[in-house]
């Protein structure tokens, strides 16, 4: 096996400037295999993060009515009653890390001069800070959240004319039907990176959320946060039994929030896939080109080896040989140049926040994009080009056995 | 005993819509250990006649044993097993892999061989003492003079212990020195190995090496000597 690496390594160093040239396309389609999908899993990751930190926490209890594609946040069909037991099981729950209990529902934030549709929600400051990672991206800090005060996400402000103790007026429709409004005063600004908290949402406190609404005790869902070691089907099915005795009430998982996410992740999966597998394409024509030209100009030597008596798979082995080492060599090289970008991305990340703005890109993201650094995604990728190479040079070097021997040895 | 045996070869090449024969009817009995010259003019069928008997053309018709094995049958696959287990090749060109060092082209042909899965460095080394190019183990062909890449030839032939070595004017591109050398030392490996050379050449002066000497012209044998 060493001989014929050995001589592998030899023969596709004869024309180096050839070799290098092969290897280009091969670098380049493994750094970016590396890098794309490094970038993908990092926006995955993170998006999933602040989904689960910012919105949907682990799980939630929400009424039967309760669809996440409804745009509408009707109060009167999704609102509810936490039925004590309920509440007793997630306060007994070895499994529960935190629970709160959230009013959500749609309105008009003004200043007085601009006005801006927002989502409005009731929150338990101290439940909530547990669940949700939220309060802890607020400017000021803040330790207590009081009647009568608001918490808005950073965007929104660009659009207002705001002051510190600027009040600003929430509309909306209430449970009656009518047309309310009520004051509430800047308490501070939250700023999570998730764009949509950041672009759209305002935080009350859930008793003045409650009276506005004439709602009495009635609540949109109850978040739930659970302890990181518990699995979510355990939880789901410790639950079970409490829950069926409310058929009007059922989970929703951050997995079911994360659909749409992982739509876009995999339709952004398929067309980079698309783009890297033109690159590796490109590649392998490049070491089948390669291995056919080294073909050519050696098929006296081919010929001398197969009058000596080397067998067909020989010869074979020594061309797909020659391929995987360029595929090894240009996927090395590319494993090492989109390692380093990989930990770059890890580790520092690339801040688009200028180009992004208020675009949507579908990724609960904005501002920094962290990648991930997955050691054996890398080697896969490696291992991916080498294969290229040996598929690559698998119909060149059938030519090399299939001409007559008389023939080439001439 | 590894006698070689041609029993009523004939090679029919077609050029065109022509058909040439290139060797017509010929028999012969080649015994073991024998160094054995075919001369002739070009174009008379040394080549044909050598490519026939080494495994790498197959007749049009007759047959070809080694021994009682009737070899003319074989597929090409049997074929290239037979040449690997059996058979040496020297050529005119040297053939060298230039990419090898003299150590590792004389290696090649154990490396293709099953029969030597070890003790490549032993056999290599001592078939290299043989030929007299021991010190030149690490050079590649490109340092080597004509009859040292010759040498290397008949070490990279003859280190698998073949019956038979079929040597294709192997001194055509050698000066009268060297060309001498190299009949010495294949004249010394057919004495020491016990091994049959069959060569193909026009040189009178090498032609005295042989034991028998096989004139053919027109594809058929006019005398044997």
């Amino acid at each position: 096996m060493i001989f014929w690496i050995k001589l592998a390594f030899k023969n596709i160093f004869r024309n180096k400037q050839r070799t290098f040239l092969t290897l280009l396309p091969i670098i380049f389609g493994v750094t970016l295999l590396i890098v794309m999908f490094s970038l993908l899993d990092g926006l995955n990751r993170d998006s999933i993060d602040n989904l689960i930190n910012y919105e949907s926490a682990t799980l939630k209890i929400v009424s039967k009515n309760f669809s996440i594609y409804d745009k509408k946040i009707d109060i009167n069909r999704v609102g509810f009653l936490v039925p004590d037991e309920i509440t007793e099981f997630l306060k007994n729950s070895k499994m529960v890390e935190s629970f709160t209990p959230e009013i959500i529902f749609t309105g008009n934030l003004s200043d007085g001069i601009n006005r801006l549709p927002v989502i409005v929600k009731g929150i338990d400051f101290s439940s909530f800070k547990k669940t949700f990672k939220t309060l802890e991206k607020t400017y000021p800090k803040i330790d207590d959240f009081e009647n009568g005060e608001i918490l808005i996400g950073n965007d929104v402000l660009k659009y207002l004319e705001i002051n510190y103790d600027s009040t600003f007026i929430i509309q909306s429709r209430t449970s009656g039907g009518t047309f309310d409004a009520f004051d509430v005063k800047l308490l501070g600004v939250i700023s999570t990176g998730n764009p949509n908290i950041d672009r759209a949402t305002t935080y009350v406190d859930i008793d003045q959320a409650r009276n506005f609404l004439h709602i009495g005790r009635k609540v949109s869902n109850i978040s739930i946060k659970l302890k990181k070691e518990t699995s979510l089907y355990d939880f789901m099915k410790s639950f079970e039994k409490v829950l069926s005795k409310y058929p009007d009430l059922k989970l929703v998982t951050w997995e079911d929030f994360a659909v749409e996410i992982k739509a876009i992740d995999s339709a952004k999966r398929y067309s980079s896939s698309i783009l890297i597998f033109v690159f590796l394409l490109i590649g392998g024509v490049g070491i089948a080109n390669t291995i056919l030209l080294s073909i050519y100009e050696r098929y006296k030597e081919i010929g001398t080896m197969r009058a000596m008596g080397a067998p067909n798979n020989v010869i074979l082995k020594m061309f797909l040989f020659e391929g995987a080492t360029i595929g090894f060599l240009g996927s090395f090289i590319g494993m090492v140049l989109g390692g380093l970008i990989s930990l770059y991305l890890y580790k520092i990340g690339l801040d688009f926040s200028s180009v992004i703005k208020d675009i949507d890109i579908g990724y609960p993201i904005k501002n920094i994009f962290r990648g991930s650094f997955d050691i054996i995604s890398i080697l896969k990728s490696g291992l991916f080009g080498t294969f290229v190479g040996i598929i690559a040079s698998f119909y060149p070097a059938r030519r090399a056995i299939k001409e007559n021997i008389i023939r080439i040895l001439k | 005993m590894q006698d070689v045996r041609v029993e009523n070869i004939v090679k029919d090449y077609k050029v065109g819509d022509i058909t040439v024969r290139a060797l017509n009817s010929i028999s012969l009995v080649i015994k073991k250990g024998s160094f054995i010259s075919v001369a002739g003019p070009s174009g008379s069928g040394k080549t044909t006649l050598l490519n026939i008997i080494g495994c790498l053309d197959k007749p049009t018709s007759g047959e070809i044993f080694f021994d009682d094995e009737k070899i003319s049958g074989y597929d090409d696959n049997m074929l290239t097993y037979f040449r690997n287990q059996n058979i040496g090749f020297i050529f005119q060109d040297f053939n060298l892999i230039p990419v090898l060092t003299v150590y590792e082209n004389v290696e090649f042909s154990l490396a293709i061989n099953p029969k030597f899965r070890k003790n490549h460095k032993k056999l290599v080394e001592e078939m290299l003492d043989m030929v007299g190019i021991l010190e030149l183990r690490n050079r590649f062909p490109k340092e080597l003079s004509g009859g040292q890449k010759q040498r290397v030839a008949i070490a990279r032939a003859l280190v698998k212990k073949p019956i038979l070595v079929l040597a294709d004017e192997p001194t055509a591109n050698l000066d009268s020195e060297n060309a001498k050398n190299v009949m010495e030392i294949m004249k010394k490996m057919n004495r020491d190995l016990n091994t049959t050379f069959i060569f193909s050449t026009h040189d009178k002066l090498v032609m005295d090496y042989a034991d028998d000497i096989i004139h053919l012209r027109d594809g058929k044998i006019l005398q044997k000597v």
